[in-house]
This record gives C-alpha cells, structure tokens and sequence, in this order.
C-alpha cells in the first residue's frame, strides 16, 4: 500500500529492457514470468501486478497464472490488450486504415475483457500506441475518431465484469497519437459512462499538460479510475523514476488525489533500462510515500486556504514546508 | 557543385523499437539490401555500420564496387552493444572505454581497406538520465583523451562526431553543434570534423542552416546526414516532411559555403515501403537542393547582407508560384 491507496507495477519493471539501439536488451531482471514475479517480491508493500494479454497471458496459461500470481499473493491489478507489439497493428489497431485490423482489433480487446473477468481483474486497459499519423496527409482524422469511438462502445458492451479505461499518450510509437491529452480523451467518452481514463503521469507530462489539472479535470467528469507512474524531462516518454524531476507536480498531484477523493491503485509504469528494477520501484514507493506524507505535514485544509486565495507566494513557502525544506537555512 | 546522396541500409532492414521489438516489417540480409539500394535512381552510395556483416574492409569494397555503389561513410558502432549501456568514451569502466577506443581504431583500419572518405562516430550512450548520475567532468576528460587517441591512430582517415540531444539517453553530453565545435577545435586535428544530422539539429531547437554556416566557417564540416522531425525527438522523417524551408535554407548555406562531402539519409522507415520512402526522398532532397541553387544565381545571399530579408522571401514564393506577379495577385485579392 501506498498511504492506503493499492500499489502495483507493471511485470516489464523487473525484466530486461530493449531500444530501438540495443535489440536484446540492456540485460539484468528475470526473463520468465516466474522469474519477474519472485522478484516483484522483493518490493515490500506491493500488491498487484499489471500484465500484458498474449506476452503474459493466454487461454492455454490462464490458470496458471492465477495461481502464480495467489502463490505470491498478488492482485492482478489490469490487464492490457496488446495492441501495439506486432508488426499487423503497425499502422493502427482500432483506428488501423484497414477494416480487417479494425475488427482483429476489436476482437484483441473483448478477448482480453473476459480474460481479465476470469481472473477477477476489474480492468483493461485501452493504450492507442499505434493509432496516430507520422506525416501530414497519411490520416483521416474524422473517421479515425468514429472508428476509436465506435469500437470502444462495442467492447464495452461485450462484458460488464470489466471496465474499460482509456491511456493517452501524445506520440511514440508514432511521431503524434489521436488519443493525446485528458481533455481530447474526455471529448472521445463524451456520454459512455461504463469506460474510464488511465492517467499516466509521463503521459501527461509530455504533453505539456500539469498533472494535477488532468487528475482534477478527469475527476470532475468521473473519469479518474487508475494512475501510471513515472517521470521524465517533460518533453518524453522517458519513463524514469517517480521523483526524478517533477517534485512539485507530484506534491499538488497527491494533493488532488486527496482532495478529489482518489482510492484507485497507484501503479509504476517505469523502464529501468540501466536500473535494477526491484530498488527502482523502491525508490519510487518512497517519493510517493513522501508525497503523501508531505501533503499531511501542511495539511489539506492549510492547502486548500493558500489555493482559495491564489496567492503562489504563500504557495512556494508551503512547497519547502511540505517537503521538510523549511528548516534548512543557507 | 555535385548533389552526392547516400543512405543507410535501415530502408531495407528489419525496424525494431521499444514497443516492437520483433521489428515491423521483414527487411532483407545484408547483400540484398544492397542490391536493392543500388537501383534506386538518385542515390550513389551506401553509410555503413562497422562491424560489417562481411568482416573484411576489402570485400567490402569489392562487393559495393560490383554493385556500382559507392561507401559515404563507415560507422563505428559503439552503441547496439549492451555493454556500452552506461556510456563508450565516458563510460566510467575503462575497460568499457578502452572497448570504445579499439572499436573505432577497428574501424578506421577497416575504412581505409574499404575506401571511406571518412568514419562517423556517435557516443549515443554517453550522456546521463538522472541529475546525480553523470560526473560531467570526467567524462569530458575521458572525451578529449578517448577521441585525442582515436585521432593520432591514422590521421589519414578523417574522424566525423555526430551530435545528438538525447535517445537512446534521456541527456547526452555531445549534445549540440555548439558543444561539438568546442569539442573538435579543442581536439585541433584537421581531419576530425562534425557530422550535422540535421535531425538532431532540428529536435536540439536549432537553425540547421546557422550550424552548418559556423561549422564551415571553422573548416569542420566532415559529413551530412538527412531526414526531418516535429523538433521534439529524432522521429527520423524523410527529409522535407516537416521542416521545408529549414531544409531549403539548409541546402542554400551549404551550398554558398562550399560544402562538398556526402549527404546520406538516415531515415527510419517502420511503416514506409523501402523503395518508395528513398524515391520520395530523393525528390524532396533534390527539388530543395535545386530551389537552394537557384536563390543563389538570383544573389538572395547579398539581400540578407543587407538586411532585406523580406525581398528574400519574395523571391522564394516566386519561385515556387511559377506566377511571376504573385505580388499583383496578392495584392488584387485584398
């Protein structure tokens, strides 16, 4: 647990992480699943695991893995369609130009759906990697908003055990994705009230967007339902550890989960390419404990004074209290 | 003043990412993605890696000579390894630096049995992720010692640096022209020289065009590489997909400065037909390399001179128009 908020971590975390560089990987971390699991152990208070349909798994497996995951006594906190790993969704999966991807598209998440029902995890988790444009004139726009759209209300239709979230990203795979910002996915669920919003934090970051304004915005629709952390310079997806950079942006994001009442799972969505895995996502456990600590220490009621009256000067006083900093004098 | 353009094989090949690591599509084995460069009109030779699949800098040679394409450049690769994961010339492990040094020494002998005009070198790890991690003034030193040995091996081959902002690090420490001038004229060699992508250039938020004018006014313009990006990351675009006028302007200042080395496309094609993606780039390079010329034969160069950038523009809209009254029809649409 993170300050009572379930805390989970994508299985890649404690695996070996490959670039368009360096194809095998920069080595360290398991290779099994079973490998990555036992060291998922080794992080204390971590209580779910996030995987990947088809890579983790598959209807042959599929016990299997519940019983890997209670032996160890995880949750399976999402399960996500993998939509973007082979090369047929290279040019789009639920906004692919052709039809028949489309539809395989369409199939991949409602297969994943009752997968994650079987195992009694209440999400999936709808990342759009592929689906977006490198070059001026390559994209319909129009249509692929009315593909996205109408596929989502298909597959939420399909199996009301689970919830559908959707992940923006503003590029890469592709040079700009569809599905890029909180408000833009916002305007897609306009009206579709059993899919939600994953909010990864990177994401939000690297567009240029103030996290804590997504997680309230998204709040304010009902639409905050699980969040990817990370961290990066602001300009990528770099996908670096909690705390690396942003320390502010992190401090008000807690405050807003506090504040609009989150009690969704905090999930670590990292690449630790240089990095052990297992004290990368300690480190990441103990930003967020501080963080939460943090916010606590000013108080949300002092908090919600200095913002009613939007003084940023009595702000930048409570950020150095609330990170212990107040103290420390030149 | 000739239009010399090669590409890398990466057209041909298998592309791979973080989030496809089984590649997008097929590629072909090495000799045939060869064999399918040389046909395609407008391209007269080949940037290669080293190691080279043929291990052997004169069967190279041979190979290429029988395929009628010429070798724009051989690459020292010091960065698909894993090993080089935490840096080449910086790498605080000296093995891992002595590595990196007898790698690009490997590469210069190979080159000179092959042909190159020259090797290009990129420390694509060397740089850092977090604050605290890099210890900025050794690698630097390591840098200047690591290149100033590479240097002194056979100054017979001429050595090009290439510069990057960032990826596969999150920082990396060649990182601009600005700080890769600083770096050759510190190394003081005639035959080491910058490699200008003008992809980097353009995600570092730079002028192509002003970089490539202060580095051939130092003498250290060594070699070109081409493609086009939103400025953001090294997407690796055909060149002119994006940033048209940066390429023109680009094109018009290298060319006024006499810049006679190679062009090579590194382009990144995940999606793209290989033969398809070289022919649209061969056209957008060639018709901005035209349009570069023919702003020279109208003097443009001396209306910047005199600060009349705007008469420049006209001239430009001219010439891409065809309407030799674009100002009377502008004019009367008002």
């Amino acid at each position: 647990m993170i300050a009572n908020h379930p805390f989970g971590a994508c299985l890649p975390t404690f695996g070996s992480c490959a670039d368009r560089y360096c194809l095998s990987g920069y080595g360290g971390g398991g290779s099994t699943m079973e490998e990555m699991l036992d060291l998922s152990m080794q992080v204390p208070g971590l209580d779910g695991i996030e995987l990947v349909g088809n890579w983790h798994v598959n209807d042959d497996n599929i016990r299997t893995v519940n019983k890997m995951l209670a032996d160890r006594g995880k949750k399976l906190c999402m399960l996500v369609p993998d939509l973007w790993t082979q090369a047929k969704w290279g040019r789009g999966s639920l906004a692919a130009p052709d039809a028949k991807t489309r539809r395989a598209g369409i199939d991949e998440v409602k297969k994943v759906m009752d997968w994650a029902a079987e195992l009694g995890c209440p999400f999936v988790d709808v990342w759009l990697g592929q689906d977006g444009f490198d070059y001026s004139f390559q994209a319909d726009y129009t249509e692929a908003y009315k593909w996205i759209r109408e596929a989502l209300v298909e597959c939420a239709a399909h199996n009301k055990k689970t919830r559908i979230l959707v992940e923006y990203k503003p590029r890469e795979p592709r040079g700009r994705c569809f599905i890029d910002s909180a408000a833009k996915t916002l305007l897609l669920l306009q009206g579709l009230d059993d899919i939600g919003v994953l909010l990864d934090v990177g994401h939000s970051l690297q567009g240029g967007e103030n996290v804590a304004e997504a997680a309230a915005l998204l709040a304010s629709h009902g639409k905050l339902d699980y969040l990817h952390l990370n961290d990066n310079h602001g300009d990528w997806d770099d996908d670096m550890m909690v705390g690396a950079i942003h320390l502010v942006y992190y401090l008000e994001l807690v405050y807003w989960l506090n504040k609009v009442n989150y009690r969704g799972w905090l999930t670590l969505d990292v690449f630790p390419y240089r990095e052990d895995g297992v004290q990368a996502a300690i480190q990441c456990k103990e930003w967020m404990e501080v963080f939460f600590a943090a916010v606590d220490r000013v108080g949300m009621g002092a908090i919600n004074e200095v913002i009613r009256d939007a003084d940023a000067t009595r702000a930048s006083a409570m950020v150095r209290q609330a990170l212990g900093l107040s103290a420390i004098k030149a | 003043m000739e239009f010399k353009l090669a590409t890398n094989l990466a057209p041909f090949s298998r592309l791979s990412d973080r989030f496809v690591p089984g590649g997008y599509g097929e590629g072909y084995p090495f000799e045939k993605a060869l064999e399918l460069v040389s046909k395609i009109d407008g391209i007269d030779g080949v940037g290669l890696g080293w190691p080279s699949p043929l291990g052997d800098g004169s069967k190279l040679k041979s190979l290429l000579d029988s395929l009628g394409l010429q070798l724009g450049t051989l690459d020292s690769n010091i960065y698909t390894e894993a090993r080089f994961k935490n840096g080449s010339f910086t790498n605080p492990a000296p093995a891992i630096r002595r590595a990196a040094i007898d790698r690009t020494k490997e590469t210069i002998d190979a080159a000179l049995e092959a042909g190159a005009p020259d090797i290009n070198l990129w420390p694509g790890h060397d740089g850092f992720d977090y604050s605290f991690q890099g210890h900025y003034a050794n690698a630097w030193e390591w840098l200047l010692e690591g290149l100033a040995e590479v240097a002194e091996y056979d100054p017979a081959m001429p050595i090009s640096i290439e510069f990057k902002c960032k990826e596969p690090r999150a920082n990396t420490y060649i990182s601009n022209m600005g700080k890769a001038l600083w770096l050759v004229e510190r190394i003081n060699k005639a035959h080491v020289g910058i490699t200008l992508d003008v992809g980097h250039s353009l995600a570092a938020l730079e002028n192509p065009a002003e970089c490539a004018a202060l580095a051939l006014r130092a003498g250290k313009l060594q070699q070109v590489h081409l493609n086009d990006n939103y400025r953001d990351w090294d997407h690796d675009l055909f060149p002119g997909a994006v940033n048209v006028w940066e390429l023109v302007e680009f094109f018009f200042w290298v060319r006024k400065l006499g810049y006679c080395g190679w062009y090579s496309l590194d382009i990144f094609p995940y999606r793209e037909d290989g033969h398809k993606i070289l022919q649209t780039a061969v056209l957008a390079c060639r018709t901005c390399w035209n349009l570069a010329g023919e702003l020279l034969e109208r003097k443009v160069d001396n209306l910047l001179a005199a600060g009349d950038h705007l008469e420049a523009k006209s001239i430009l809209w001219e010439l891409i128009s065809n309407h030799k009254d674009t100002k009377a029809l502008s004019h009367k649409d008002q």
